[in-house]
């Protein structure tokens, strides 16, 4: 695996491999190598992003969290000690903020249930699929609006298992809950979800 | 048997079944469209809840994170700066004997692949060797197994020892990161015949790809006979992100065999960005005819 470094003319050192380990690129982010800060947060926010919008159903709120999570990884980069579970720590980090930022909201009297829910699958596209885009948005729609509808321990815990793609291993990592909790929890909101969005349909 | 649950077929969606669980409800859900609809409707769920659709994958946050940095905005993190450092310490212990653990394995099969199981004729279960395309950390969360159905029952067990030349095996994978999309099963024996599994490979001509791979842990359905030359027989289990075509895999198997005697010797193909799992198995009893 290469571990090339490329110093540019103006002398910052740019990460022209950016196959370096997560642990190796935050050695250089704890030395103040922005290029290696910017591989790392691209390395993972499709990661963070996608559970701090599905936790909180708002994509404008999930990447602003998404920013704050990876400024906490900047200000604790002197703390972080390399484990080769970089992507644990992170998701410990946005599984905290998100929860900060749901007390804070709902501190400040607005409901976490009242934001504004997005769609994530509609994009545009030509005339002749809109309508099957129109549908999945709304599908997707409906299935985000549910999913607020659950408690926050709850949708943490689908969010990670299914958006975030974590074994219930890391789960138990990042939550600190036991994995039998974190199963018991993906089970009771996915049959939650299904009762709202199924029980009434007919065979 | 009655209708399965919503709560059983969550836990068969989410790969916490046993295989024989799990296949007593597959042969529920075969006579029962009331659960089989179910079953989709949850299956449906989680596609939904799956990670963020491509168009968000491809935004970058890097320019306005840093762009935050350098005008020196800092974010607490409350919860974790609320520990003692040694509560933090204890806290992340577990995870720091696991990755040792995870080590300590990586090197115990690294030494099985330079030693190949003295004891393989007939010596119990087969061997086992796991290389790949991704990192230690990924290739924790892959598994391989062979099951065989326990004589005279419905049932199946995992298959220790050697196996008949015309028994029907089935298997079953985990994938427990769900980082790869796609999984391809092949067997080859000494005298470098291919035995295919998944995907099935019948026409020739025909130029198959793998198959779909969910997250968790995957059995796979169909009881699968080959007709075994006795010997050796190594299978590769092939994790990928993009489908790999059966032409692609045969070409490197032609090319491995080429620079050896015996093709089950081999102990990986070289096959990029492919996390691969091997087990070895000795095959008894003459092969029958067509």
């Amino acid at each position: 695996m290469g571990h090339e470094l490329k110093v540019l003319p103006g002398g910052e050192a740019a990460i022209v491999e950016e196959k370096l380990l997560d642990d190796d690129l935050m050695r250089l982010v704890r030395r103040g190598v922005e290029s290696a800060f910017a591989a790392l947060i691209r390395r993972h926010q499709a990661l963070v992003l996608g559970y701090a919008t599905r936790f909180f159903g708002d994509g404008q709120l999930g990447r602003e969290v998404a920013q704050e999570v990876f400024l906490v990884v900047w200000g604790e980069r002197q703390s972080y000690e390399p484990q080769g579970r970089f992507r644990s720590y992170l998701m410990t980090l946005a599984h905290h903020r998100c929860h900060v930022v749901a007390r804070q909201r709902r501190s400040g009297a607005a409901k976490v249930a009242a934001l504004q829910v997005e769609g994530t699958a509609l994009s545009g596209g030509e005339e002749a699929t809109a309508l099957g885009q129109l549908l999945a948005a709304e599908r997707q729609a409906e299935l985000a609006r549910a999913l607020l509808g659950l408690d926050d321990k709850t949708r943490a815990a689908l969010s990670l298992r299914f958006s975030g793609e974590l074994s219930y291993e890391e789960m138990s990592a990042v939550t600190g809950l036991p994995e039998g909790t974190l199963k018991a929890q993906v089970c009771r909101g996915l049959r939650k979800l299904h009762e709202r969005l199924f029980a009434e349909e007919g065979p | 048997m009655s209708c399965v649950t919503v709560d059983r077929l969550i836990q068969h969606l989410d790969g916490e079944l046993s295989v024989n669980d799990a296949r007593g409800l597959e042969e529920h859900l075969v006579g029962c469209a009331a659960c089989r609809r179910r079953r989709e409707e949850l299956a449906a769920l989680v596609r939904g809840l799956g990670p963020e659709s491509r168009e968000a994958q491809a935004e970058d946050l890097s320019g306005a994170v840093l762009a935050r940095v350098r005008a020196g905005e800092r974010v607490e993190g409350p919860e974790l700066r609320a520990r003692t450092a040694g509560a933090r310490a204890r806290r992340w212990i577990p995870v720091a004997v696991g990755g040792a653990l995870a080590l300590a394995a990586a090197a115990l099969l690294a030494l099985r692949l330079r030693e190949p199981s003295p004891g393989l004729p007939g010596a119990g279960s087969g061997s086992f060797s796991v290389r790949g395309g991704g990192s230690l950390e990924t290739e924790r969360w892959l598994a391989l197994w062979v099951y065989r159905r326990v004589e005279g029952t419905r049932r199946y067990a995992p298959v220790e020892g050697p196996i008949r030349s015309h028994e029907r095996l089935v298997f079953g994978v985990r994938n427990g990161e769900g980082r790869y999309r796609h999984l391809m099963l092949v067997a080859v024996d000494a005298t470098g015949q291919v035995y295919w599994y998944y995907p099935a490979y019948e026409h020739k001509g025909s130029d198959p790809t793998s198959i779909p791979l969910g997250r968790g842990r995957v059995e796979l359905p169909a009881e699968i006979e080959h007709r075994l030359s006795p010997g050796r027989l190594r299978f590769f289990a092939l994790f990928s992100v993009e489908p790999l075509k059966v032409s692609a895999v045969e070409a490197e198997l032609r090319r491995a065999r080429a620079s050896r005697k015996d093709p089950t010797a081999l102990t990986r193909l070289e096959l990029p960005g492919v996390a691969q799992l091997t087990r070895v198995f000795e095959v008894q009893g003459a092969r029958e005819g067509p």
